[in-house]
């Protein structure tokens, strides 16, 4: 009987699965950290968002070894869309969000908004003039609350931001969750065909325009982001009536948005997660443009700008001048022809130098808190 | 000019004179991927065509130094977060050459390959392409 009931019981353990071996997460977080694929470290960031709290003091560590900007963006935005709502997982979006050096603190913040927990309203108020654009769109749509009616207040702000881009983010957001404040700065961004050195980022509030719409007009609105207003002015038309007829809200005509072709001879584009992104052209006789449209401009004293535009040459730079991995300094000049991608920290001391005298000299123009703009943001680029 | 020769090079003549269909990210992201899910006709009509698309040049991993691959990708500012698989291209050079990467908007040309290409179980791409030259 002895010998049956072991033989039973021997043969029942066989059939059973041996338990799983318990994850080593220290290995998953070097996966999702550091894998060449980008796809690879996609699924090993989801994998170690979905265990939340059994996976984070892997990612603490790791973090602690290599530096918390070594984290990559996809991790980050496992949290934020896989993570749920234990309170180590929020602990973790908040501290991110909250650390202003961190590169990926809007995705972190906008874990947060997604969640809409009212404990993080305080954190939202505070940030919603944030210099960094996407972090204060982030914050605006946390604070927004479904259904409520847009009077005042700094979700409606928003939508006037002096950054066109923070305002199609804004709007293409609210829309899609049926609120229709921003439909005419969608219509507007559907027709934005402004570049910026070369940048086309007229058309990225297009795509994102469209995105939104596509979200409540159903069927092929048979709109091809990659042509113009005129090639799409059909379609075009179409949504704007879509817009009057449905929402019975004011949107603009749907007319081209384009650059003034105005003749720009040089610029600089800082992206700066840490200070928020600032954009400045000048042209041969010495008038300097800051922002992404030509709204306003400061002309320079003529015999100061003869003197840096002589100088010029301490502008040449390589094409990559350090490591970028999310802020950066792009700068482009015509002649001599110059188009660089310069990391924090790495920028070379002569075209520091001159770009410190152009703050000097934006000053000396009159604009005093540009000027203080770019000290600031050269203050994070200046190699040491 | 040997046999073996001619029937080397003639397909290469015959890519060198074929004209690049020009596409961009509008038909590459023109949809919303999930795995498994069957591309759209437009999009698998692209598979093992000279195509020649604008984008920026993203490293897959951070870097300073040449590369013999990269991504393509729709947006310059990786403030905006991972693009989805069917926003990259994953772009490779020939064998032993490298380049830059280069700010701004660049066009690429080369042979596009459509389709889920998976490590480990795990889709990695959705587009590849075997790049002829970076403009």
């Amino acid at each position: 009987m002895f010998r049956l009931l072991t033989a039973a019981f021997a043969a029942f353990a066989v059939a059973q699965d041996p338990p799983p071996a318990p994850t080593d997460w220290a290995k998953e977080v070097e996966r999702a950290c550091s894998s060449p694929r980008i796809g690879l470290r996609i699924a090993a960031g989801k994998k170690i968002a979905t265990a939340a709290g059994a996976a984070i003091p892997a990612l603490q560590a790791w973090s602690k070894a290599n530096g918390v900007n070594a984290l990559p963006v996809t991790i980050v935005e496992a949290f934020a869309d896989h993570g749920g709502n234990d309170a180590a997982v929020l602990e973790l979006l908040g501290g991110w969000a909250q650390d202003v050096e961190f590169y990926w603190r809007a995705q972190a913040l906008r874990g947060l908004a997604l969640r809409r927990l009212p404990q993080h309203r305080p954190l939202f108020a505070r940030s919603a003039n944030d210099p960094a654009w996407l972090f204060r769109t982030w914050a605006r749509i946390g604070l927004w609350v479904d259904g409520q009616t847009l009077v005042g207040g700094p979700v409606l702000d928003g939508l006037l931001d002096p950054d066109p881009r923070a305002q199609v983010e804004l709007a293409a957001w609210l829309f899609s969750n049926g609120e229709p404040a921003g439909a005419g700065i969608l219509m507007g961004a559907l027709c934005d065909e402004r570049t910026f050195l070369g940048d086309p980022w007229g058309r990225r509030r297009c795509r994102k325009a469209l995105t939104a719409v596509q979200t409540r007009i159903t069927g092929n609105l048979e709109f091809d982001p990659d042509k113009d207003t005129r090639e799409n002015v059909e379609s075009l038309s179409r949504i704007h009536s879509w817009f009057i007829d449905r929402l019975q809200t004011r949107v603009p005509e749907p007319l081209p948005v384009t650059d003034t072709g105005r003749a720009f001879v040089g610029g600089i584009e800082i992206a700066s997660c840490r200070h928020g992104d600032l954009f400045l052209r000048w042209t041969a006789d010495g008038f300097v443009w800051p922002g992404l449209e030509e709204t306003r401009s400061v002309r320079l004293r003529p015999a100061t700008w003869q003197k840096l535009w002589q100088e010029r040459t301490a502008l040449r730079l390589a094409e990559q001048v350090g490591v970028v991995v999310c802020d950066k300094l792009r700068l482009r000049l015509d002649d001599p022809a110059v188009h660089a991608a310069v990391a924090p920290a790495a920028l070379p001391a002569a075209a520091t130098d001159w770009l410190k005298q152009l703050a000097a000299a934006i000053e000396e123009g009159g604009d005093r808190d540009l000027a203080e703009q770019l000290r600031t943001r050269l203050r994070q680029f200046a190699a040491p | 000019m040997n046999a073996t020769t001619v029937a080397t090079l003639l397909p290469l003549l015959l890519l060198a004179g074929e004209d690049p269909i020009k596409t961009s990210f509008a038909v590459l992201a023109s949809f919303t991927w999930e795995e498994g899910k069957e591309l759209p006709a437009e999009v698998k009509a692209l598979d093992e065509k000279i195509v020649s698309i604008s984008g920026f040049m993203q490293r897959e991993v951070p870097g300073g130094a040449p590369v013999g691959q990269f991504l393509l990708i729709n947006d310059a500012c990786g403030c905006n977060g991972t693009p989805k698989l069917n926003e990259i291209v994953f772009c490779a050079l020939p064998e032993g050459v490298t380049t830059d990467i280069k700010p701004g908007v660049v066009t690429v040309t080369g042979k596009l390959y459509v389709g889920e290409q998976k490590e480990d179980d795990i889709v990695i791409a959705l587009y590849t392409l075997d790049v002829d030259e970076v403009k």
